[in-house]
């Protein structure tokens, strides 16, 4: 007779201790949606599948919900009525689209304009995916349409107005980071203690992971040559948002020149003195506005404002060189290959 | 050749293709489960009447089975005629080394082992060229292929052993040449 | 059964059962589904974002579906269907070899971030 048991208990044996799994208490869920325009990814960590997948559903179900009100291009968006209305009459709008807005105002207040929600004129003129650019006559055209200060709120009816017909307030610059927080917010109400919202670069965390580890966020390099040299930085962050705006997401170059998506609000042109801008704060809506405000600003100006806002700011400059703020040294770690 | 042996390879061959096409009706619970059955017969013809014969049986039922399923000269032809010629290699060639070392049980998870090397390496060196690929499913056909191997072994061991009590005389003399 | 037919058996056992667990923890741990045709990246996706991807295989049209952080090949033009079988999987590899489409989930570079701003 054979002597099969010593070998098909071994075998067993290690079958066993391939499927079992340590017991886990947490673990992390994480699903990606495509919502205004760009990809959201979320990732929880939570006890429960059906906790994580309903926090998931109800939160994509609101950030869905926020995108449909502001979105630029949908006439059936909020957005679109204030638009339609401009220089004619005050618009009623939801308290999210009201609230964003007046965040918007007031960063651009803090900003002296170099964050402005009202570029829409301008950014109009431009094509930057068939790389065409707008002529000195038509933006100098647009620009006196372009005034944060135009914008009328009206708290107690919570109605927007647009003070000059033709103007165009586009949400574009404020309104991921604000999605982010509506994200945190549902999250946390729906019991998820420990998460990550990624609204394409504008990131809100909160808790920690499972392993008791900040978050951990790369920074995109604004050069980049290749897959080894995609980050050139990461930061550790808990219960903290950070934005990234660079010269590189949307751009031309012509005559030697980079033309990209970051106008000065000032010029109608593009922002000169900056490579990219990373913004910590505890708010996404910040984060992803006063990037772009200070990406406008410029190294020294917008080093000042960040630092002025109690912000963390990462710029790289037109020549490449850092400039960073104490708080966020010992949060970052630069990478050795860029 | 002997017109016996030519009766007997187009008998075995026979043999080898029915398994073969019997196999292919089974319902495969795992994909990349082939129980290999006609190993069988070639492990037997291999034992008892030695590699030429064995090797014979091989071509014919490869080139054969893949006329009848339709895909002669198909990538699964490829891959069938090079595990099948690299199988019995295999097991030829530690027979040759050694006809008491390992029995029919062993013969067959060497063959087992080199029929589906040869099927991934030709998989990946001809098909996908994705490393990862190929790596990530080896253990799997490694360990499918060690039971399977090791049930058709046990299974030729049987046949083995009934031929020769039954026909002791006429396979006594091949299998010990 | 020689002592030989025996030892073998169990080292190959045993070494199967290393292997997948080896390559398990090995093989790139990346959240991407990543295709390829013929050995070439045709289609690089998160692995966490559902969506129904159409391949061009060597002979016609295959239809590979991600859904909750699963991939699995839903159609396919060849014959024997073992790439549709296999299901769902979240990590590893759906080969359809007649056509020559490799689907890898879980591949891509591992990051070590969580998340990239920029």
């Amino acid at each position: 007779m054979m002597k099969k048991q010593p070998v098909i208990a071994m075998a067993i044996l290690l079958l066993a201790a391939l499927l079992s799994c340590s017991p886990r208490k947490e673990s992390v869920y994480r699903k990606s949606m495509p919502i205004m325009d760009t990809i959201v990814s979320i990732t929880v960590v939570c006890e429960s599948k059906e906790q994580a997948e309903k926090a998931l559903k109800e939160t994509f179900a609101a950030m869905d919900h926020f995108a449909g009100l502001i979105n630029f291009y949908s006439d059936a968006s909020e957005l679109s009525a204030i638009n339609r209305n401009a220089g004619t009459s005050a618009t009623k709008v939801s308290p999210e689209t009201f609230d964003v807005i007046e965040q918007a105002v007031f960063v651009a207040g803090k900003s002296g304009g170099a964050f402005d929600p009202t570029i829409g004129p301008v950014v109009k003129l431009w094509d930057f995916a068939g790389r065409k650019m707008p002529s000195g006559i038509d933006v100098s055209r647009a620009l006196p349409l372009v005034n944060y200060r135009d914008i009328i709120l009206d708290r107690k009816n919570s109605s927007v107005l647009l003070r000059k017909k033709g103007m165009l307030m586009d949400l574009g610059g404020i309104a991921k980071g604000y999605a982010a927080d509506i994200a945190a917010a549902s999250l946390k109400k729906n019991g998820i203690l420990s998460g990550l919202v990624a609204v394409a670069g504008d990131i809100r965390t909160f808790g920690m992971k499972p392993d008791r580890t900040p978050w951990s966020i790369g920074i995109k390099n604004p050069r980049q040559t290749g897959e080894r040299d995609e980050i050139i930085a990461k930061v550790r962050l808990t219960q903290k948002a950070i934005s990234t705006s660079g010269d590189y997401e949307r751009y031309f170059i012509a005559d030697g020149k980079r033309y990209h998506h970051i106008l000065d609000p000032e010029t109608g042109f593009s922002a000169e003195t900056c490579r990219s801008v990373s913004i910590v704060a505890d708010t996404a809506v910040y984060t992803d506005a006063f990037s772009t405000a200070v990406f406008v600003l410029g190294p020294e100006q917008g080093m000042r404002l960040a630092k002025e806002m109690g912000f963390d700011a990462l710029i790289i400059d037109g020549h490449g060189t850092t400039h960073i703020t104490d708080g966020l040294k010992e949060k970052i770690s630069f990478e050795k290959n860029t | 050749m002997q017109l016996q042996d030519k009766r007997r390879i187009a008998i075995l061959s026979a043999y080898a293709l029915a398994l073969h096409g019997f196999e292919a009706l089974l319902p495969s619970p795992i994909p990349w489960l082939r129980l290999g059955l006609a190993n069988i017969i070639t492990l037997t013809a291999l034992i008892l009447f030695g590699f030429r014969t064995a090797f014979t049986i091989t071509l014919i039922r490869v080139v054969l089975g893949s006329l009848f399923a339709g895909t002669f000269l198909g990538p699964s032809f490829v891959l069938s005629l090079g595990g099948g010629i690299c199988g019995t290699c295999a097991m030829g060639a530690m027979l040759g080394i050694s006809r008491k070392f390992f029995g029919p049980v062993g013969l067959s998870l060497i063959g087992a082992l080199f029929h589906n090397g040869a099927q991934l390496f030709l998989a990946y060196w001809i098909f996908i060229q994705r490393i990862e690929a190929v790596i990530f499913i080896t253990p799997v056909i490694m360990l499918l292929g060690t039971l399977t191997g090791f049930i058709n072994g046990i299974v030729s061991d049987i046949l083995i052993k009934n031929l020769l009590k039954k026909e002791p005389d006429s396979l006594h003399n091949v299998a010990q040449a | 059964m020689t002592l030989a037919d025996r030892a073998l058996f169990t080292v190959l056992i045993i070494a199967s059962f290393a292997g997948m667990f080896y390559t398990r923890e090995a093989l790139s741990q990346g959240t991407e589904v990543i295709i390829e045709v013929s050995g070439k990246p045709v289609f690089t996706a998160s692995l966490d974002l559902d969506r129904d991807v159409p391949i061009e295989g060597a002979h016609g049209r295959a239809g590979v579906e991600i859904r909750d952080g699963k991939v699995r090949m839903k159609e396919a033009p060849c014959d024997n269907h073992i790439c549709m079988k296999q299901g769902w999987i979240t990590r590893g590899t759906i080969v359809c070899l007649p056509n020559s489409i490799v689907v890898i989930a879980g591949g891509g570079v591992k990051k070590d971030v969580d998340a990239i701003t920029g």
